[in-house]
């Protein structure tokens, strides 16, 4: 993750050097809203999300499962000890963004 | 490239359209390689390593060091177990190689002093660190005398074990040393205090040694405040695990202790009802670790104000607070709000040195506290920043009269999260 993160930066300074057009992302060098929020979750399922047993790895999860899993969750249709706490305090559009950032790890 | 030159240069780029690039300019390649500076980290706990760790992680050119007085850290989570005698404390012990080979600078010395207007800190070893941006995360302190009697050297006789380590020990020996048919006070503090649930897992804990090696003995709570953190689902789970082993006393029934006496073991209250009891784990009322008072960064309650998004101290700029020693409006002192607030305090530092804006704060709390074998309960928040202040969107207790197999499974999940929070702390 880290050696991605650097390279993606150094790709985006050599496309500045070289004349490239781009429009500047305001957090383009800082830290994305969904970075902070999936760093929300290691403290339960471990670094990136990779799991500690017995807590489930998330990294990696299909995004269309993780959505629905987490929607599930939140509504009560998928039995769970403290999954739906947390569910329910994020909306539908930071659940995709979450899935979205998950499938990539 | 200094921050606030990153900043206009953003800001001049966005005012031009920049769309089609910089043509034949040559600007140095590391100049765009995120977010540089000299950022010091006092406290190797909860907040203090979890936010070190993350600067590093979102800042990779970030100068971080990390200033904690002791070599090892030993977890308050989890050592209510070696007072049962379930752990060893090796077991909740961790160094700080993890965060050196994550090209962290650690130094263990004692933080004396802070200079904010000179942006250094002193250290007890005699030299000093110079910072732009500074985070402390040194727990927590007692109040010594908020109870007559409760000095410091009242920890000997009636341990409060409420920072890991040789009071835990010292709890424990007393505990295991205890006759059958003995009595055992908990003393809790009054609000606020770390970890909200901590005496009564404690308690838990205790009962589950008791229950099996002395099966004779009672444990009373003397409790300071009118209810408890998860208190309909402690009093569920002691029923079914311990019967009428555990006994809880709210203040208004004789609970609000206010003077003890080491010497013949007994605790009182205003009414002049009097307890004795065999062991007596007294936890002092509770502040701002003494390091933060003494630099003048706490408010009149003995607690660090602080911005809510950033962890950026209220008093001192450039200094963030995050951890058991700030006001974080409904978030616990708890080793995961610890963390929550540190990668928070973590991404408004990287941002800001990079010179772009930070996001929007996302925070959350579980907490599970173990009531017996495999039976463990929690409570979890999410929480957001409205109009500055923290407030909680979603969360809740474990309900009461959860199945055998939910118990069971916030038991397993509980040492998931152990691992998952000290592996994101200590690598
Ligand atoms: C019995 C018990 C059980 C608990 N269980 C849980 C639990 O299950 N889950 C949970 O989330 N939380 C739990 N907690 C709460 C948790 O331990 C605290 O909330 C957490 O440790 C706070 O983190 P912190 O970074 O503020 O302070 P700490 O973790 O205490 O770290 C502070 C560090 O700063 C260092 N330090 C202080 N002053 C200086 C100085 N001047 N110079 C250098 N270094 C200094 C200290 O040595 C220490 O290492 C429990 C607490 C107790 C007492």
């Amino acid at each position: 993750m880290t050696n991605f993160r650097i390279i993606t930066r150094y790709a985006f300074a050599a496309a500045l050097v070289g004349g490239l057009g781009f429009t500047p992302g305001a957090s383009a060098e800082g830290v994305s809203r969904v970075e902070l929020m999936a760093s929300q979750c290691n403290s339960c399922h471990g670094i990136n999300g990779a799991g500690a047993k017995p807590n489930p790895s998330i990294a990696g999860e299909n995004k269309e499962d993780f959505l629905d899993l987490m929607q599930a969750f939140a509504s009560g249709d998928e039995p769970t000890s403290i999954m739906d706490r947390h569910a329910q305090g994020y909306t539908e559009a930071e659940l995709k963004m979450l899935a979205e950032y998950y499938s990539k790890q | 490239m200094t921050a606030y030159d990153r900043r206009d240069f953003l800001k001049v780029m966005g005012a031009a359209g920049m769309v089609t690039g910089l043509g034949g300019l040559m600007w140095p390649l590391e100049a765009f390689a995120g977010a540089s500076g000299k950022v010091v980290v006092v406290g190797g706990g909860f907040g203090g390593a979890t936010c070190a760790r993350y600067l590093k992680r979102w800042g990779p050119k970030l100068d971080v060091t990390l200033v904690e007085r002791d070599s090892s850290f030993i977890t308050c989570p989890f050592s209510n177990e070696v007072i049962s005698g379930e752990l060893e404390i090796s077991e909740i012990t961790h160094g700080y190689d993890g965060l050196a080979g994550a090209g962290i600078k650690v130094v263990h010395d004692e933080v004396s002093g802070i200079d904010p207007g000179g942006k250094s800190i002193k250290l007890k070893g005699g030299s000093s660190l110079k910072y732009d941006k500074l985070v402390l995360s040194p727990g927590i302190d007692f109040r010594w005398g908020s109870i007559e009697n409760d000095q410091i050297a009242t920890q000997e006789a009636m341990p409060h074990a409420w920072k890991a380590g040789a009071q835990t020990l010292l709890l424990r020996k007393q505990l295991h040393a205890m006759k059958d048919g003995g009595t055992v006070i908990i003393v809790p503090p009054k609000k606020p205090f770390r970890c909200p649930p901590g005496p009564y897992e404690r308690a838990s804990m205790m009962a589950s040694y008791l229950k099996t090696n002395k099966p004779k003995s009672k444990i009373l709570i003397l409790d300071a405040n009118p209810s408890h953190s998860k208190q309909a689902a402690f009093h569920e789970g002691w029923a079914s695990q311990y019967g009428n082993m555990i006994e809880w006393v709210k203040d208004s029934d004789g609970g609000d202790i206010n003077s003890v006496d080491p010497a013949s073991m007994t605790v009182s209250n205003d009414f002049g009802d009097t307890y004795k009891g065999d062991v007596i784990n007294l936890i002092p009322y509770q502040k701002a670790s003494l390091l933060v008072a003494n630099a003048g960064l706490t408010n009149k309650d003995g607690w660090c104000d602080v911005d809510m998004g950033s962890f950026e101290s209220k008093i001192a700029k450039d200094v963030y607070i995050i951890g058991d020693a700030c006001v974080a409006g409904p978030m616990p002192k708890s080793g995961h709000s610890s963390a929550s607030q540190a990668k928070n305090c973590a991404a408004a530092i990287v941002s800001g040195l990079a010179g772009s804006e930070a996001p929007e704060p996302t925070y959350n709390n579980t907490c599970y506290s173990q009531i017996g074998p495999k039976y463990a309960i929690s409570v979890v928040a999410v929480y957001r920043l409205k109009d500055g202040e923290i407030v909680k969107v979603s969360g809740g207790v474990s309900k009461v009269g959860n199945k055998s197999r939910v118990h069971k499974n916030e038991s397993k999940y509980r040492v998931g999260w152990y691992k998952s929070i000290t592996a994101d702390m200590f690598g």
